[in-house]
């Protein structure tokens, strides 16, 4: 099943961008900053997260609504 | 007026009572077959136990300590659900195929179904377990001792609640306890699930995260003019504004060691183990949890940062940062808000103690007390009570220890230390479950000796000082070191400093439990059934579940088998999946022969009830099993090199197959060219007899016509009459010796010939042309030339073609024909030189084609039939012979004829005469 395990590899990719954006040479980058007031690495965190769930629910709704029976 | 306390307790009350008709609910529901909680979002809730007090009060408290350092407890989750097709749906899959009712299970069963590591895990799990139970109770006790201490924000009257509080953490321990034993041991099942626990679970998901947003949204809009105020007002204090600054020395490696540990704690935390793969229905609805719990997460702690700076801003200082989630509401009157915190706070512990203490009552009565009990050989003929009333003192035993630390660790660690402690102690089973699951070789010694390893570690670094902290060890343990050597101070390992105490217990434990893994299973092997199981496990996704049967041999009684299961499961549940077994396999019930499935199928039932090692330890009391001799293993090698053979084979085949079609395509495509050919010759042929017979009749007819033509005329007409017939008979001559020879029907009479006399002939019959034609013909042709077997009379035909074509290409007046005849070491040859136009190199093999004339045919009427050089070909051919042209030395053509020698003529079948008919 190819369509499958684009999908498997695509989440891990996901784990890796994951691996990337909590990582706390980049977190460095946001600290100490503000954002309309709003401590910038607070915002950053939270889009972050929000970003990689969302992706992570595209990659695997996608494949629900393809194939509403899945064999395995 | 009702009394405060009376009013918290009273709504707790009914809050627990709620829960318990939620889980009789789900229980119901389950009976009939109706189950509430077969739905990924109902799953994805249930994971959310993962959320405890620990989340509700202890998140804002390190938040108001230390900025954002609890959101890795919440971000390793989400990454390893990242992972979610990759790890967890293998740790599913496998766990369900092999019946895995626990982490220890799990454990044990990959590593040869190693009693001593079900429980060396069982006994972590429970000591690990034990703190972050503690941490519940007094986090319950905490939370209610301050909404009774604030009772002016009830409104109601106040009242000394100091008797109600001295027995909180037993009270709450109590009804936790009985919830559990009552939804958790209802019944020994293969399966271990439990669906009114799960259905309340996750109800108690709903409650925590509503009641905890709610709080979130009060700080942000009733407290504070919108959050952004609050950040405001944060940042004009310096000390508040810096906990987002990410400061601190060992900031960064902190997250990092946090972020792994949560990430170990989502797989390896017994209770997690127990929601996510044991009380799992369907291993699909995993798939949509893989974004709804992290979105859950998000959720929850959305507000934490927020209700923290609230807290900071607007309470008393002094005021415990764990409890600001009720401080918050009560010290501004919301009374009634403060209480649905205090609910949402109890929902977060009770879940987690009930999943938890259920957990680890399965592991102490598989992994412990059960093969205690099979060594002491205690175990009657029905189990099931014996069993039950196990796991009912396991619940309560561990229940009971939670309590006990409570009251001696009381108030020296903050809830998250605690926690953090309790994620790094069940943390060492994650080296295992990854080696365990991603590599082969990993051995049932290494693991034990890596989580051991791990284990000690742990101990020493976080476990002890936190004793000493509590007055039980001397303190001088945790601030010199043991023995008084300052390297092995628990909080500096060898000199290892500066770091945050967890990261560094963690750093310290893994890096001997990997090495311990790791080290040990590269030099110690494995044994048959150590082998066996890994592979099960490592190759599960390429089907290597199927083949289980093929490596065991023995010989068992079905009888034994089912009322061995019986003792366990009861009879007639035990009859009805053997006899489920027998249908699934095509089999009448009644004559199910004990083989290798359905002692696996024995095996399997009995793993779901007491764990994978007893299982084992059990069957094998009933079933002589043969081990597998060198004999036996060769065969299936065999078996499987044959297969291997075959393939190749069959490879080969289609190979060959490809390499027969493309020969019949090529075929196929000469079989084309030549029909196209034979057209071609056909038209051909047509138009060069058409030409002569044209010109016959139109002379024939102007004779007839004119019978008074002059006589001088007349004679003209009729000659080129008489020649024009000529040539049509040389022309149909020529077409049928073509045909003869294509057909193989000419009759060759094959005879020693000298070829120079042969030439002499040839030039002396031809004299007459050469002289019409003003043309020179040398004859250069030595004596005793060797003789060469041909027939004569087609020899000399082709010489006379050769010359012929020679004259007629040569210059009139002019013209000089060199017609010579050379030996060489096995042939002789023949040649005859022209000095005419020559032949373009292009076309030196196309004028030995039948009717191919080289030059302009429109301008220049062709002479001859173009049959005879393609004629002179065949002939010499025939002989054993070639026919080729080339650059004459003076310009012009040279065509060549070599014949081999009499010695070296090509076989006595073409060489003999061939019989005439």
């Amino acid at each position: 099943m190819p369509q499958e395990a684009r999908r498997r590899d695509r989440l891990v990719g996901l784990f890796a961008l994951g691996l990337v954006l909590f990582n706390p040479p980049v977190l460095r980058l946001f600290a100490g900053a503000t954002l309309f007031g709003w401590p910038l690495l607070f915002v950053y965190l939270f889009c972050a997260w929000a970003a990689l769930t969302a992706m992570v629910a595209l990659t695997v709704e996608r494949r629900r609504r393809r194939s509403p029976v899945e064999k395995d | 007026m009702l009394a405060g306390s009376a009013l918290v307790l009273l709504a707790a009350a009914a809050y627990m009572a709620l829960l318990f008709a939620i889980a009789s609910f789900g229980d119901r529901r389950a009976a009939a077959g109706r189950s509430l909680i077969d739905s990924s979002v109902v799953y994805a809730l249930s994971l959310a136990v993962y959320c405890t007090s620990w989340t509700f009060y202890g998140s804002v408290g390190r938040a108001a300590s230390s900025g954002l350092d609890f959101l890795p407890i919440y971000l390793g989750p989400t990454l390893v659900f990242c992972l979610g097709w990759v790890l967890l749906s293998r740790i599913l899959r496998v766990s369900k195929a092999h019946r895995i009712t626990s982490i220890a299970d799990l454990l044990a069963s990959r590593f040869g179904k190693s009693g001593a590591v079900a429980g060396l895990v069982t006994i972590i799990a429970v000591i690990g377990s034990v703190p972050y139970i503690a941490l519940q109770l007094k986090a319950v006790s905490t939370s209610l001792k301050v909404l009774l201490e604030h009772q002016g924000g009830l409104g109601v009257e106040a009242v000394d609640g100091t008797s109600v509080l001295r027995d909180t953490e037993l009270w709450v321990a109590g009804v936790l306890a009985l919830f559990a034993i009552l939804f958790g041991t209802r019944k020994i099942d293969a399966s271990e699930r439990h669906e009114g626990i799960v259905a309340a679970i996750a109800f108690e998901s709903i409650v925590k995260l509503v009641s905890f947003v709610a709080v979130g949204l009060f700080a942000g809009l009733v407290l504070f003019d919108g959050f952004g105020d609050i950040f405001a007002r944060a940042a004009a204090r310096p000390e508040l504004s810096q906990l987002f600054d990410f400061g601190r020395p060992s900031a960064s490696i902190d997250w990092i060691a946090l972020t792994f540990l949560a990430m170990a704690a989502i797989v390896c935390l017994p209770r997690q183990f127990q929601v996510m793969v044991v009380e799992n229905v369907d291993p699909r609805h995993l798939d949509r949890a893989l974004w709804l719990f992290p979105a859950y997460l998000i959720a929850i702690n959305l507000f934490v940062v927020p209700i923290a700076l609230a807290g900071l801003l607007s309470v008393p200082a002094g005021t415990d940062p764990d409890t600001l989630v009720l401080a918050l509401p009560l010290g501004s009157g919301y009374g009634k808000l403060a209480l649905l915190a205090f609910l949402g706070g109890l929902s977060a512990a009770a879940s987690m103690v009930i999943v938890e203490t259920v957990a680890l009552s399965t592991m102490i009565c598989n992994d412990l007390a059960v093969p205690m009990l099979l060594r002491l050989g205690w175990l009657g003929p029905d189990t099931r009570p014996v069993l039950l009333g196990i796991r009912r003192g396991a619940i309560a035993l561990v229940v009971l220890l939670g309590f006990a630390y409570v009251r001696i660790v009381r108030e020296s660690y903050g809830l998250v230390s605690i926690g953090l402690v309790s994620f790094a102690a069940v943390a060492q089973f994650f080296p295992a479950i990854i080696f365990g699951l991603f590599w082969r070789r990993a051995s049932r010694l290494g693991v034990l000796t890596g989580i051991s390893a791990g284990f000690l570690v742990w101990a020493y670094t976080l476990l002890l000082p936190s004793f000493a902290s509590a007055g039980w060890l001397p303190r001088e343990l945790f601030e010199q070191g043991a023995f008084g050597f300052s390297v092995l101070r628990p909080s500096a390992l060898f000199g290892l400093d500066g770091l945050d105490p967890v990261t560094h217990g963690l750093v310290w434990s893994m890096l001997l439990n990997i090495a311990g893994i790791v080290g040990v299973s590269l030099f110690v092997d494995q044994s048959a059934l150590e082998r066996s199981q890994a592979a099960l496990f490592v190759d599960y996704w390429r089907g290597a579940g199927h083949e289980e049967g093929r490596l065991w041999r023995g010989t068992a009684q079905v009888a034994d088998l089912v009322q061995l299961v019986g003792r366990f499961l009861g009879e007639a549940q035990t009859r009805e999946a053997f006899a489920a077994e027998a249908r699934g396999r095509g089999r009448d019930p009644s004559a199910l022969a004990a083989e290798a499935e359905t002692v696996r199928l024995a095996e399997r039932l009995l793993a779901g009830a007491i764990g994978s090692a007893s299982a084992r330890v059990m069957v094998a009391s009933v079933v002589h099993e043969e081990p597998i001799g060198t004999e036996e293993l060769m065969r299936i090698l065999d078996e499987t090199s044959q297969a291997i053979e075959y393939s190749r084979r069959l490879e080969q085949q289609s190979r060959t197959l490809e390499a027969t079609t493309a020969e019949l395509r090529r075929a196929n495509e000469r079989l084309r060219e030549l029909d196209r050919l034979k057209d071609d010759f056909v038209s051909t042929v047509s138009h060069e007899l058409r030409t002569p017979l044209t010109s016959i009749r139109s002379f024939s007819e102007i004779l007839l016509d004119n019978p008074a033509l002059e006589q001088q005329q007349r004679q003209e007409f009729l000659r080129i009459i008489v020649k024009e017939s000529e040539r049509l008979t040389r022309l149909t001559n020529d077409m049928l010796d073509l045909a003869k020879i294509e057909a193989g029907k000419l009759e060759w009479h094959m005879e020693r010939v000298s070829a120079s006399e042969v030439a002499r002939e040839a030039a002396a019959a031809l004299g007459q042309l050469f002289r019409d034609k003003s043309v020179k013909l040398e004859v250069e042709v030595p004596d005793g030339v060797p003789t060469t077997i041909a027939d004569r009379d087609r020899l000399f035909q082709v010489v006379v073609n050769l010359l012929s074509n020679a004259v007629k290409f040569s210059p009139r007046d002019a013209g000089l024909v060199t017609l010579a005849v050379e030996t060489d070491s096995d042939g002789v040859r023949l040649s005859v030189a022209d000095n005419g136009p020559g032949i373009a190199p292009t076309d030196r093999d196309a004028i030995f084609e039948r009717f191919r004339q080289v030059g302009d045919t429109l301008t220049a009427k062709p002479e001859g039939s173009g049959l005879g050089l393609a004629i002179s070909r065949m002939i010499v051919e025939h002989f054993g012979g070639r026919a080729w042209v080339e650059d004459a030395p003076g310009g012009g053509a040279i065509f060549r004829v070599w014949l081999p020698h009499e010695s070296a003529a090509p076989s006595a079948a073409d060489a003999q005469p061939r019989p005439r008919k």
